[in-house]
């Protein structure tokens, strides 16, 4: 890294030194070097040991100067929006922080750990949730430069739903225009490159891996041209740390949406507001064109905002407030009637007994958050044993280190009795099974969370919105403890071929089935909820009634309903097949097929039919299921508290809830019960049960058989004491 | 006769409960707990345990008082048995409560387990010591004088 600093001052080039107004000229290119260049800088000159810590429990006020992109101080009358990393990376660990657990989603090589929930990519009109992680470990998923979606994309679709992650840093970098491009040769491009080593080397390779098409791995997709306009998602660190109210997420989305992804932590500061949208600006536009720059949205500052030495007061806190957890980590329940409301739900027990989410998923300036899962390897080789459920309640297992970090007890959590609880549950089940989820009921409920929904986000929501997903199921997990799952199937256009479906690019299959499918917002409510015309309704239900919807008899509405899911079919037939004729002409695919709820549909062999066809691909057409453990419920709301039958018997929801294969095609699966999906043996759950249902009598059989046999051994005793008597007479 | 009969019914349905037992429960002196279809049976055996061992030990009693009536290794035997049939059902029993914390449940079923094995020398020094005394008094009944 040193190199890189003395790289920067061997061969200074004009365009990183360029005064204020030339900046407000330059092209977003331009600033996108200069960031990663600054960067590396600031990482070559500050070094760990060198950075100023305050070592002090006690908040520090941070009454900081603002740095945009291209390291400048923002005065009062700057129109660039600020640089969190360029500002909080003056001080903090840039570099060690981008590897953290919220940043690195988007980077190939990061560690995995046990699976997490998937960046569902959602597309209504198309009928599209596709789950997709750059996770290389969590191999059921499907990787997005697999599936041709850029991380651009990715960013566009998921960046509001985390706190940033250095996206587009390496693709910035490597976007000039052909101009710049050999103007730059020969002074910046040694320059960037060592940029691109020295400012994050895993997440720049990461992200250039991803985008790199020459590395011939499967998981690549071509470059985006947006991203000298959008600029890039740097980490923000005000999403987490920013004082509870001070930090504005819908502006935050408001922004990523409109591609204004270097102006979003501004605007969610509301440190100004923040005119133009990138989004305006044409894949093909040329940066330098002043038509161009016209389009690059300004910031106006907040002038009050600033001190009079030009500081500004970045009111935030060490620890993040569980608010902030809760922008992307929400989640509410859907039943039959909808979305539950949130009164009749309690918080988990942890935080109405006072603790904050970061109590437990806690980090170092790694920002590596402690998952809080057992048997997990925290990267900084901190023993994370007591942050999990039984490691914290019950400490570290026998034979294990018994020193006082290991303890159970950590934050004064109580230790739990389990009384009566054979320990066979303990090797058998998570703690979650009995703690963590919905409430089980006959049939796992929909859920709705804040990455897969964007919950926060104000809206219409009914709770059958995609991503259709499940909880509580009921599955072993890795380390075979059965557990409370989320679940979803995935749905998405696809080709097959060999046996295998392999889903198209979302974008190419939505311009592709536009036309064909004709759906304005929904494809589920606009081609499966068909709704019969006044003609159809008469010639079903006769002139007089057909007008009367209100009043409609029982027998009546059930005609209706049934007439239109016919409808409804008819429509998906028609339109799906002329969707997978258009896909395969227009994406010059064999046999272009729709994947939903587990069902895969192909063209008929009759105009305006579709085939249900066998294919052998659990990735496309199993469930996807990843652990839940929150909200936690307390003993007395736990499953068994009231006894064994509460499991062990016939309607026990542990076993015999079922669920369903959901999602926006036409047909749904058959409910499947937790136990097979544990693979628990009908037969042997039933013996269990019965045995069950006669432990109370048994418990008196056994008594009695105790009392016999201590009685006897009295006697014995009786017997044996008489003839030591009788000896000693 | 009768008694005979009864005697040797008892110690054979003994001696298959036992065998059982352990076969059931063989796999846990490696660390394996029980279950599925194995605890099953180890449960439905020890059901068998807890109705018949009553009866073993009224049935055998007064063999197991009497100096005449039985030899030093059949009472060793009887009363090894009966002590270790009846801490492996105590402490079983004990478990079935809604009594013990999870940890105190992992000791009785470590006392449990140790108990259970414990049976199996206790049994067959008992069924020997039947066996041996079964013989000589046929032996001495078929010798004349």
């Amino acid at each position: 890294m040193g190199d890189v600093g003395s790289l920067w001052k061997r061969s200074p080039s004009p365009a990183f030194f360029e005064t204020e107004t030339a900046v407000k000229h330059s092209t977003p290119v331009k600033w996108m070097i200069s960031a990663a260049l600054l960067s590396a800088v600031l990482a070559a000159d500050l070094q760990a040991e060198d950075r100023y810590h305050s070592d002090s429990d006690s908040r520090y006020l941070h009454h900081i100067s603002l740095y945009d992109v291209n390291n400048r101080k923002i005065q009062p009358d700057s129109t660039t929006p600020y640089s969190p990393m360029n500002t909080c990376g003056r001080c903090h660990d840039y570099d060690s922080i981008a590897h953290g657990w919220h940043f690195n989603a988007f980077q190939t090589e990061s560690v995995a750990g046990r699976a997490g929930e998937p960046w569902i990519w959602t597309d209504p009109k198309t009928g599209t949730q596709l789950p997709l992680s750059y996770r290389n470990e969590w191999k059921t998923l499907y990787r997005p430069g697999e599936v041709g979606i850029t991380p651009w994309e990715m960013t566009l679709h998921f960046g509001d739903r985390v706190p940033g992650g250095n996206m587009g840093i390496g693709q910035a970098r490597s976007q000039p225009s052909e101009q710049q491009a050999s103007e730059q040769q020969a002074t910046e491009q040694p320059l960037a490159e060592e940029t691109a080593v020295a400012s994050d080397p895993d997440a720049v390779a990461s992200d250039a891996a991803v985008i790199d098409p020459a590395a011939g791995e499967p998981d690549r997709a071509p470059l985006s041209p947006r991203w000298p306009f959008t600029g890039t998602l740097e980490i923000d660190c005000m999403v987490c740390h920013a004082v509870s109210g001070a930090y504005d997420f819908e502006q935050r989305r408001l922004h990523i949406r409109q591609e204004n992804f270097a102006w979003a932590p501004t605007a969610a500061l509301r440190l100004g507001v923040v005119q133009g949208r990138a989004s305006s600006i044409k894949d093909d536009a040329d940066p330098d064109d002043d038509a161009t720059q016209q389009k690059i949205p300004q910031v106006t500052y907040d002038v009050s905002r600033f001190n009079p030495d030009g500081s500004v007061f970045m009111d935030l806190v060490r620890k993040p407030s569980t608010n902030a957890c809760y922008q992307c980590h929400s989640n509410r329940t859907v039943t039959a009637d909808g979305i539950e409301p949130r009164w009749v739900h309690d918080q988990d027990v942890h935080l109405r007994a006072g603790m904050d989410c970061v109590d437990c998923h806690r980090n170092g300036i790694d920002h590596h958050i402690v998952r809080g899962f057992e048997g997990e390897d925290h990267p900084s080789g901190v023993a994370v044993e007591t942050l999990s459920c039984r490691g914290c309640h019950l400490g570290a297992e026998e034979g294990q280190d018994e020193s006082i970090a290991l303890r159970p007890g950590r934050l004064g959590s109580p230790r739990p009795l389990h009384v009566g609880l054979p320990p066979l549950h303990f090797e058998k089940l998570s703690c979650t099974a009995c703690h963590g989820g919905p409430i089980p009921k006959a049939e796992a409920a929909g859920i709705m969370t804040s990455l897969s929904h964007g919950l926060g986000e104000k809206g219409h929501r009914t709770g059958e919105e995609l991503p259709r997903l499940k909880a509580p199921v009921y599955l072993p997990g890795d380390d075979g403890e059965v557990g409370p799952h989320r679940a979803m199937w995935p749905a998405f256009w696809g080709e097959l071929k060999d046996g295998k479906v392999t889903p198209l690019a979302p974008s190419q299959v939505y311009d592709a089935t536009r036309r064909a499918l004709r759906v304005r917002k929904d494809f589920r409510d606009e081609v499966l909820n068909a709704k019969l015309s006044s003609s159809e309704l008469k010639e079903l239900l006769g002139e007089q009634r057909a007008k009367l919807d209100q009043e409609w008899s029982n027998q009546e509405q059930s005609q209706v309903d049934v007439a239109a899911s016919e409808k409804g079919r008819q429509q998906f037939n028609q339109k799906v097949y002329a969707a997978l004729l258009a896909i395969e002409d227009e994406l010059k695919v064999d046999q272009a097929v729709y994947v939903s709820s587990g069902f895969v549909y192909g063209k008929g062999t009759e105009e305006d039919t579709v085939n249900k066809i066998e294919v052998d691909d659990s990735r496309a057409t199993s469930m996807i299921a990843w652990p839940m453990a929150h909200q936690v419920r307390p003993a007395g709301w736990s499953l068994g508290a009231t006894g064994c039958i509460e499991c062990h018997s016939e309607d026990g929801k542990f076993f015999s809830s079922n669920v369903s294969a959901i999602g926006p095609g036409p047909d749904q699966g058959e409910p499947v019960t937790m136990a097979s999906l544990q693979d628990v043996d009908p037969d042997q759950r039933l013996q269990w049960n019965e045995m069950f249902q006669g432990r109370k009598s048994f418990k008196f059989l056994v008594g009695g058989s105790i009392v016999i046999l201590l009685m006897t051994l009295f006697v014995g005793i009786g017997a044996f004491a008489a003839r030591l008597g009788g000896k000693a007479e | 006769m009768m008694k005979m009969f009864i005697d040797r019914l008892l110690l054979l349905a003994l001696m298959l409960v036992v065998l059982a037992l352990v076969a059931t429960s063989v796999a846990t002196l490696w660390g394996t707990a029980l279950s599925g279809s194995t605890l099953m049976l180890h449960m439905t055996a020890g059901g068998a345990l807890v109705v018949g061992m009553p009866l073993v030990a009224v049935w055998f009693l007064r063999r197991g008082v009497s100096r005449q009536m039985a030899s030093a290794m059949l009472r060793c035997g009887y009363w090894l048995t009966v002590l270790a049939a009846t801490v492996t059902i105590v402490t079983v029993f004990l478990c079935m409560l809604p009594l013990p914390s999870t940890e105190q449940m992992n000791d009785l079923m470590e006392l449990h387990g140790y108990a259970g094995f414990a049976m199996v020398p206790a049994v067959a020094l008992f069924l020997l010591a039947a066996v041996r005394s079964r013989r000589m008094k046929s032996t001495r009944s078929a010798t004349p004088g």
